[in-house]
């Protein structure tokens, strides 16, 4: 794994997700919890800082009063944002989770609106202007935003790592068929961050 | 059991908060079939004669019927499992990267240049089609629907057309994966995911 091509990608480590207090938690602890999804991720994060990757941000649109406005129909996701105020701009809900913080110099991408972290932001533009041609991808949700990240990635030419214990999802059932069914075909490369772990140390 | 309860009472709360999206004006209704080619569509298959049903469906109420075929893409640096797999089927015969006969395009259809990428928005054709023609609801369709299918549904919801997927006009790389696509995935995405015939139902013919 080549460090100055290769950028990480975290995808919506957002408290409402992660933390115990978060809105969502109620639904997504039980894979959180039971892949340790958070401190895995940390350690990834931690290692990928210290081969001196790129790490790049990729959020979700965060709330905020008349934020949709001007969409004419907002799909599934947006309805329940707009119901709900999930990742509400300034609150707990809207911040990342202290363990997967940025630091100074990471990318921060603009906020996606859909599901993807590339569609309709300057993702691409700014891994670009890195040199990067290869990506970890790892955050929430994993048959979301995650899959939905690595099929736009895909499909703009990276070459793609997926970590299934770094990844969680709304229900034990969704997460493991998405690990089991989809990454597999959508991702150049499947691991779990044991594995991603060594390939960094070495 | 606490999630599925969860995640059931959110699909109700949602499905009724934009029943109110599910008009199909004509002239700003266009049905996707994605990837309907020999090479994924055999001709003595149900899927065949469904896909065939939406096809006559869909011109009889006026909606254009737009082809997205995909092609390899021979030049790609990084090929995953899905590239492969479509690869794979589409050099299985010299015709297989053609139309499936029962969806022979109509002179009114529309189809598009072979893509290379997974979505059909990889195409800019799409995006002009859609402006040219004032286009809003997408009806979407077809054979690969875990690999090509999915991604088209969340980069139309993300260009805020109202979507449509046909769950009995679709298949997947295996049961498994279609189940996450059409219980699971899709409706996150898709204003509504349902079966031909109560999409008829809901808007006529």
């Amino acid at each position: 794994m080549n460090a100055e091509t290769t950028a990480l990608v975290l995808v919506d480590p957002y408290n409402d997700f992660l933390a115990r207090r978060g809105q969502a938690w109620m639904m997504t602890r039980d894979v959180v919890l039971s892949n340790g999804m958070i401190d895995k991720a940390r350690s990834i994060l931690e290692a990928a800082r210290r081969r001196g990757m790129t790490v790049a941000y990729a959020p979700h649109h965060r709330w905020r009063p008349n934020g949709l406005k001007g969409r004419k129909y907002l799909h599934p996701t947006q309805f329940m944002q707009e119901k709900s105020h999930i990742f509400a701009e300034g609150k707990f809900g809207g911040r990342f989770i202290a363990e997967l913080a940025p630091a100074d110099g990471d990318v921060m991408s603009s906020e996606h609106l859909c599901s993807s972290g590339f569609e309709g932001t300057d993702l691409h533009a700014q891994l670009l202007g890195r040199g990067i041609t290869h990506l970890v991808i790892i955050g929430m949700i994993t048959n979301s935003c995650i899959e939905a990240t690595a099929r736009s990635a895909v499909d703009l030419g990276y070459h793609v790592t997926l970590v299934t214990d770094a990844v969680a999802a709304f229900s034990p059932n969704e997460h493991d068929l998405a690990i089991r069914e989809t990454h597999p075909r959508i991702g150049h490369v499947v691991t779990d961050t044991s594995s991603l772990l060594e390939t960094l140390r070495s | 059991m606490r999630n599925s309860l969860l995640n059931a009472a959110t699909g109700w709360y949602v499905r009724r908060g934009l029943r109110t999206y599910h008009r199909y004006p004509a002239d700003k209704t266009a049905v996707f079939l994605v990837d309907v080619q020999r090479a994924f569509v055999g001709s003595g298959q149900p899927l065949s004669g469904s896909l065939a049903e939406l096809a006559r469906w869909a011109r009889s109420r006026g909606f254009l019927v737009v082809h997205a075929p995909i092609a390899v893409d021979a030049g790609a640096a990084f090929k995953t499992p899905a590239h492969r797999q479509i690869e794979r089927a589409l050099s299985t015969q010299a015709d297989a990267p053609e139309l499936a006969s029962a969806l022979g395009p109509s002179p009114d259809d529309v189809v598009l240049p072979a893509r290379k990428t997974l979505s059909v928005f990889g195409l800019p054709e799409v995006d002009a089609l859609i402006e040219a023609r004032g286009l809003e609801h997408l009806i979407l369709a077809g054979p690969l629907a875990d690999l090509t299918v999915d991604s088209s549904l969340r980069d139309a919801a993300q260009r805020d057309l109202h979507t449509t997927v046909v769950s009995d006009c679709l298949a997947a790389s295996t049961p498994a994966a279609l189940e996450l696509e059409v219980r699971h995935t899709m409706p996150r995405y898709a204003h509504l995911v349902t079966e031909l015939d109560d999409l008829k139902r809901r808007i006529g013919g």
